[in-house]
């Protein structure tokens, strides 16, 4: 029994002289490693291999609850549909019998030799008309932004708008957390660095947020935003006279990426402070005696020594939060979905993720939703990427 | 010198003060849902808010004498009539879930993660570099193909669905496995020659060394699977399923009336009790697995 388990196992010593048998003997002999290597590797297989392969083959149908061919292939068309934008300069609208210019007055249209009398009858300003963005655009393409530049109008139009507003809110809330993570983690971490009873107690208190069940502390965020008068934001308002009625702020499309940013941020600094607080403890204490000696004081320490020598720690909080930032689902999803969609008031909380599961599970579109994930997996491999480089970097260091 | 200690205690003091007010940015949340869960109706309407419960009660809990005004929700262990054992059934259905995930995620991705830290055999490299290459992989990709595939299998509404897919964890696997490099193999040696089999070595020799590991690894994969809403929300149809988090979207509803923030404050409660409690009793294991992790991953 305990010669057979010796050899069956091919320990490293017994291998290095069979070497010279083949692939198979050898394989044959590591048998005990392919089994205990199985009961990873089958789900692995199972629910990570494999559908990364069928996501990118459903990404190239339609496949949706309504298409009448699941299995039909129909190219890139998916990834067209999401990314194709097309920008028009608008032109002004001239009337078509007497080829006078028309001007858009209140919800009518009206030729230029009206419009003076009209403004001062209703004592409103009238502005030029454009040409509908409907005629500009090509087939397919709906109008998404409008944008004034240096005089000129253009009118940016995608094939799916809704799909860009995404892309925006998620650049929006990946910006602004990121930031805000970063500034506030690496001032907490600053300011907590010696090792005391009092600084270990308020390192706690910044991660707890990091520990705690998100989910659970998305409701309270949402009953502290909440518009009626009990609300405990709304509620302080009101006490110190800033408002005198309550602010809705959840139903509110501009306060939507700023409250989702807070709880973000509120959610996610700690994180950051406690691998600032490692990357600190690397730094040679002797560096900053040396530097006292020399006469610098504490901005230049912080400027000389801590931020240089921080760095790899600051591109690696920088890069993850970034990825986790393209990927914010959970709070939108418990603050803002209902019945109608799940991006909140007019869209103003639809990031990319929240897109993906509203197409896919939502509408049923599941080819449409791969082809989102592959874009949203583009974006994160490309800071992925660049994380490993700097990993590299800071071996060298 | 004596004027610039005195400019470093400045702002020494500075940066304290302003560390307390980030606390206490940090810790209102928390205080809210403290004082929201125990607080009596007509106190949670009050007008300017009391920052002390004036008349602690259990009623968002459990109104035994039915004194929540009849219109409005009764407390959290009431309010789900279809379950049977109604929100006990949630907590235990969210604790079964992420503890069995958690344990047999980790035991599949010890047994691997050893035998690529000290087995050598062919094609080593090959899974080694598949389990790592898909760590850059994002779940949104696999989410929608696992999803008709759990349909496929028939898995759809059970806790099949909620447990299987789950177990695969590659990240386990990297950071158990860079812990089980440095274990001597003289020891390893050691146990071959008194006859111990693979899998005795893996049990009696591996798993008690790598136990920090363990803990750390283990602790990060609880978390996550007790806060995962996703996954639950596309494959759970059935109330008896649902897991806290699922509970969870339902206590933001912008139209409710105070009574139903007494009730989402006793759930957001009882969410977080169990990872607060983790929390305290391993701040240090959290905090490295944080560390180790971030340095070599």
């Amino acid at each position: 029994m305990s010669t057979k388990a010796v050899s069956v196992t091919a320990p490293p010593k017994v291998l290095k002289k069979t070497s010279a048998s083949s692939v198979w003997v050898r394989a044959w002999r590591s048998r005990v490693s392919y089994i205990m290597l199985l009961p990873m590797f089958i789900p692995f297989f199972v629910f990570i291999i494999v559908p990364v392969f069928q996501s990118a083959n459903v990404s190239f149908k339609d496949y949706s609850a309504v298409s009448t061919d699941e299995s039909k292939y129909i190219g890139f068309d998916n990834y067209t549909e999401l990314l194709s934008l097309q920008v028009r300069e608008q032109t002004p609208l001239y009337d078509e019998e007497s080829g006078e210019r028309m001007y858009q007055c209140g919800r009518r249209k009206r030729p230029e030799s009206e419009v003076a009398a009209y403004e001062a009858e209703e004592g409103k300003q009238c502005t030029v008309a454009f040409v509908s963005s409907r005629d500009l655009l090509s087939e397919g393409y709906r109008e998404w932004k409008t944008y004034d530049l240096f005089g000129n109008n253009y009118v940016i139009g995608a094939r799916d708008p809704r799909f860009w507003t995404a892309i925006v809110n998620t650049l929006y809330f990946v910006a602004y957390t990121v930031v805000g993570k970063l500034i506030l983690g690496l001032l907490v971490a600053l300011i907590l660095r010696k090792q005391s009873r009092l600084n270990y107690f308020l390192r706690m208190v910044f991660f707890l947020p990091s520990v705690t069940a998100s989910i659970a502390v998305t409701v309270i965020w949402g009953w502290i935003f909440r518009g009626q008068s009990y609300g405990l934001l709304n509620n302080m308002l009101i006490e110190n006279g800033i408002v005198s009625q309550p602010i809705s702020f959840l139903n509110d499309a501009d306060w939507t990426m700023p409250i989702l940013v807070i709880m973000a941020i509120w959610g996610g600094f700690g994180y950051n402070m406690i691998l600032f607080l490692a990357g600190l403890q690397n730094i040679n204490q002797e560096l900053y005696e040396v530097a006292a000696i020399d006469g610098a004081g504490p901005w230049a320490s912080f400027r000389r020594i801590t931020w240089p020598l921080l760095r790899p720690t600051t591109l690696y909080v920088v890069i993850t939060s970034i990825i986790g930032g393209f990927q914010v689902f959970d709070s939108i999803y418990i603050l803002y979905a209902n019945s109608e969609g799940l991006g909140g008031p007019l869209d103003s909380g639809l990031t990319v993720v929240p897109y993906l599961y509203d197409k896919g599970f939502r509408l049923f579109q599941m080819g449409y939703a791969s082809a989102i994930a592959w874009v949203l997996f583009i974006v994160i491999f490309f800071f992925t990427l660049i994380n490993l480089r700097v990993g590299r970097v800071n071996e060298a260091y | 010198m004596i004027n610039r200690s005195r400019n470093t205690i400045l702002l020494e003091r500075t940066g304290l003060i302003f560390a307390l007010f980030v606390a206490i940015f940090t810790l209102i949340p928390y205080y809210w849902m403290l004082l929201g869960a125990f607080k009596t109706v007509p106190e949670l309407n009050r007008i300017p808010p009391t920052f002390i419960v004036e008349k602690p009660t259990l009623n968002s809990f459990y109104d035994a004498k039915g004194e929540l005004p009849p219109d409005h929700t009764r407390g959290l262990f009431q309010i789900y009539p279809g379950t049977e054992g109604g929100f006990f059934r949630y907590l235990f259905n969210s604790m079964f879930v992420s503890a069995s995930i958690t344990v047999a995620s980790l035991m599949i991705a010890a047994l691997a993660g050893f035998v690529l830290a000290k087995h050598k055999f062919p094609g080593r490299n090959f899974f080694f570099l598949m389990f790592v290459a898909s760590m850059m992989i994002p779940w949104q990709v696999t989410i929608i193909p696992n999803f008709l595939n759990v349909s496929d299998f028939g898995w759809i509404d059970s806790y099949w669905a909620l447990l299987i897919p789950a177990l695969p964890k590659a990240f386990a696997l990297f950071f158990l496995r860079q812990y089980m490099l440095s274990l001597p193999d003289e020891m390893l040696e050691a146990g071959r020659l008194d006859g111990a089999s693979e899998f005795r070595i893996f049990r009696s020799l591996v798993l008690p060394l790598v136990g920090p590991a363990l803990v750390s690894m283990g602790l990060f994969i609880w978390l996550n699977e007790w806060n995962n809403l996703v996954w639950p929300l596309i494959v759970i149809r059935s109330e008896e399923l649902r897991t806290l988090p699922l509970i969870m979207t339902t206590m933001v509803d912008p139209f409710s009336g105070a009574t139903k923030q007494g009730v989402a404050m006793a759930a957001a409660l009882l969410t977080s009790i169990p990872t607060l409690i983790l929390f305290i009793a391993f701040q240090k294991q959290f905090i490295q697995g944080i560390a180790v992790t971030s340095v070599k991953g």
